[in-house]
């Protein structure tokens, strides 16, 4: 009975620290979009994508083949509608991105590299939700050919930069030029 | 006495017959404009879907694969082959892959491949790829061609 009451006490006092310590974190700070997710946001906000993905997305598999026309016309594609947040090669250093809270990720790295087929084709097409990502919905040959466009970007080549260039005129820094 | 008392109770049978009337035609008058103000509603909601169901037919058409042509690359046909050509441009030599899908066009009209020779000016609409070759979605010849390339930039 007495540990009762202390783990109680103790659990409502953790409550109280933190709510006064979220309302002088807002207070004093704000609702800034420029500021970076802190890691325990990161990582809730992983965990919640993870479980937002309808059962069975993550073992989809791509159904189209990789070849130099399949991936170069995702390239255009994605030169698009993707670029102006995720950049042309992918690192998500966009006048845009630093904006958004969370940031869209450099897709060169394990954060999305290590994402299933399904899970990539999964996110293209319904995005997430509290983020700046939208769901395209679009035809699904189109998205599982981004999908393979996003497998190929860790070895993008700089004159498939320059491809993406005449089309959206952002370089390979993600700013207009 | 009696008449006047008679005459009053008329007047003000009158003058409530007159304000019940009155009350009907103002919940009346309510009631139409109640009905007309939903009418209104109802048309804004009808507009405001319509033009969400065609701004969404709009962003998927947008964003269908196929849109991606880019910009064009200009030349001159150096040599034709079955299911490609050579061509001429500012910067060198390119191949340019042609199938089935692919459209050639001389002002503004869609015509056979055969129309087009060694030497015709050309835009190539189509997909780079890293080898330099393009594959042709749109092959121009003709006046519009400068027209055609500012139609396909997004």
């Amino acid at each position: 009975m007495q540990t009762a009451k202390i783990v109680a006490t103790a659990a409502a006092l953790a409550i109280a620290v933190g709510l006064v310590w979220g309302v002088w974190s807002i207070r004093s700070h704000g609702f800034s979009a420029r500021e970076k997710p802190a890691p325990y946001e990161t990582y809730l906000a992983r965990r919640l994508r993870s479980l937002a993905s309808e059962p069975g997305a993550k073992d989809l598999k791509n159904p189209i083949e990789a070849t130099p026309l399949t991936v170069a016309e995702a390239r255009d594609h994605f030169a698009d509608h993707c670029a102006t947040c995720h950049g042309n090669q992918g690192d998500g250093k966009t006048q845009i991105s630093t904006g958004l809270y969370p940031p869209a990720p450099d897709m060169r790295t394990g954060e999305t590299q290590d994402l299933s087929d399904g899970e990539l084709f999964y996110i293209i097409k319904n995005g997430i939700r509290f983020t700046g990502m939208p769901g395209w919905g679009g035809s699904d040959e189109d998205n599982w050919k981004l999908v393979l466009f996003i497998r190929h970007l860790p070895k993008i080549q700089p004159v498939e930069i320059e491809f993406m260039d005449e089309i959206n005129h952002l370089g390979s820094g993600g700013q207009e030029h | 006495m009696e008449q006047y008392r008679q005459s009053n109770r008329e007047e003000s049978t009158f003058s409530l017959a007159s304000l019940h009337r009155n009350n009907e035609e103002a919940t009346w008058s309510q009631k139409r404009s109640q009905k007309k103000e939903s009418q209104m509603s109802i048309k804004k909601y009808a507009v405001t879907i319509v033009l969400a169901l065609a701004s969404s037919v709009f962003m998927l058409s947008a964003h269908d694969g196929d849109d991606h042509k880019g910009t064009p690359t200009q030349g001159e046909i150096a040599s034709m082959a079955a299911d490609s050509f050579q061509m001429k441009t500012a910067t060198g030599t390119v191949k340019v892959s042609i199938s089935k899908e692919t459209v050639f066009e001389h002002e503004e009209k869609t015509v056979d491949k055969t129309h087009f020779t060694k030497g015709a000016k050309i835009s190539v609409f189509g997909t780079k790829l890293p080898s330099g070759e393009i594959v042709a979605k749109q092959v121009v010849m003709g006046a519009s061609t400068a027209g055609k390339a500012a139609d396909h930039k997004h």
